[in-house]
């Protein structure tokens, strides 16, 4: 593949998927600066692993492997440069300048995902974005019956978490 | 808030912003200088390894040479020789890296905690034994030279700041091991084995 080709797939892949990448950047990370700072790891890991698409599965589950194979190494070296800054910060469930109710509950929801561990939060961005048990299981390297169990017992804790909360 | 009600906000959400084209040609200039530095690296490594070479040619024609005085010549482009390996083997592993990124999280994972273990692996065993094999070159191209008489007993200064400089070197080493490698190595153990449970 040429440099040329490689950035119009990659231009193609940004104007088609970019809700992707955005919505990985704000499930992992609270601080818009850490969002902006996944998101261009996220676009180099992606231009980098566009030849190494075989076509084989849909371009945005392709997609979402990149950035959730991306979100998880990142955060886990982001973590320990923060583990300290971190005890003393705590993340609010929504922030306080999102107004409309829409908006808040989204944010409920993206503060919601963000709680749950790396594992849990893969599986239900997936989920959330329509993605089938067989697909999921692809992207994340496990078996439909493992993806099923696993996001009955996600689901479960999402909405003994959401009951409580009122947007 | 339901079950329901979480979807239909995350099915509402705006989702039809198109990334900027401005990013996206930065990306492709951060990638374009990668290339460029990548290639500058291997250049550097081809002119390291030649003058190592060209130095062990002319002390191996040389008649007058002592292991001493070879030793000290050698010292700077031997090092030169070890920063470029320890480079060649973070490039190798970043470009494992990006490799490991387009493959199943769970594969990526397993690499990733692989190469993590292979650094901590180098600092263990590898750096160690790199820095007390110099170390005893240098002590023993010493103690030839006062062997020889052609220096005081007294002037150890020298293989002191050496020592000195390897103790820092290896403290550095060790700091990022505990304080940032083991950590890494330990969370996506603790995430693989949540992946795999149930499986």
């Amino acid at each position: 593949m040429t440099s040329t080709e490689q950035n119009d797939t990659f231009n193609r892949w940004m104007e088609d998927h970019a809700a992707i990448l955005h919505k990985v950047a704000r499930s992992f990370c609270h601080a818009a600066n850490d969002q902006e700072d996944l998101l261009q790891e996220i676009r180099v890991a992606l231009w980098h692993g566009i030849p190494g698409y075989d076509g084989r599965s849909k371009v945005s589950s392709y997609i979402y492997r990149i950035c959730l194979n991306k979100a998880i190494s990142w955060k886990r070296r982001a973590q320990s440069y923060r583990r300290k800054i971190d005890k003393f910060e705590n993340e609010p469930i929504a922030p306080p300048d999102v107004t409309g109710s829409t908006d808040r509950r989204l944010a409920i929801v993206y503060a919601e995902i963000r709680r749950l561990n790396d594992a849990e939060r893969s599986l239900i961005l997936l989920q959330l974005d329509g993605f089938n048990y067989r697909e999921i299981a692809e992207t994340l390297g496990l078996t439909e019956s493992n993806v099923g169990v696993k996001l009955n017992r996600i689901r479960k804790k999402l909405a003994e978490r959401l009951k409580g909360q009122n947007p | 808030m339901s079950l329901e009600e979480m979807e239909n906000a995350w099915e509402r959400q705006k989702t039809d912003a198109p990334e900027s084209t401005i990013i996206n040609k930065s990306v492709g200039k951060m990638t374009a200088d990668f290339r460029r530095n990548m290639i500058l690296c291997a250049g550097m490594t081809l002119v390291v390894v030649l003058a190592f070479f060209l130095k062990i040619h002319k002390i191996a024609i040389d008649p007058d040479r002592t292991f001493s005085n070879s030793i000290w010549e050698l010292t700077i482009s031997g090092m030169g020789i070890a920063c470029m390996l320890f480079s060649v083997t973070y490039v190798i592993r970043f470009h494992r890296e990006l490799q490991a990124i387009g493959q199943d999280t769970r594969r990526c994972l397993r690499l990733l905690i692989r190469n993590v273990e292979e650094e901590i692996r180098s600092i263990r065993r590898d750096a160690p034994s790199m820095f007390l094999i110099y170390l005893i070159l240098f002590a023993l191209a010493k103690w030839e030279s006062i062997r020889a008489g052609l220096e005081q007993s007294g002037e150890w200064a020298f293989v002191i700041t050496i020592f000195g400089m390897f103790a820092i070197f290896g403290a550095v080493l060790y700091h990022r091991m505990k304080v940032f490698l083991i950590p890494r190595c330990t969370e996506l153990r603790a995430l693989l084995k949540e992946f795999d449970s149930d499986a």
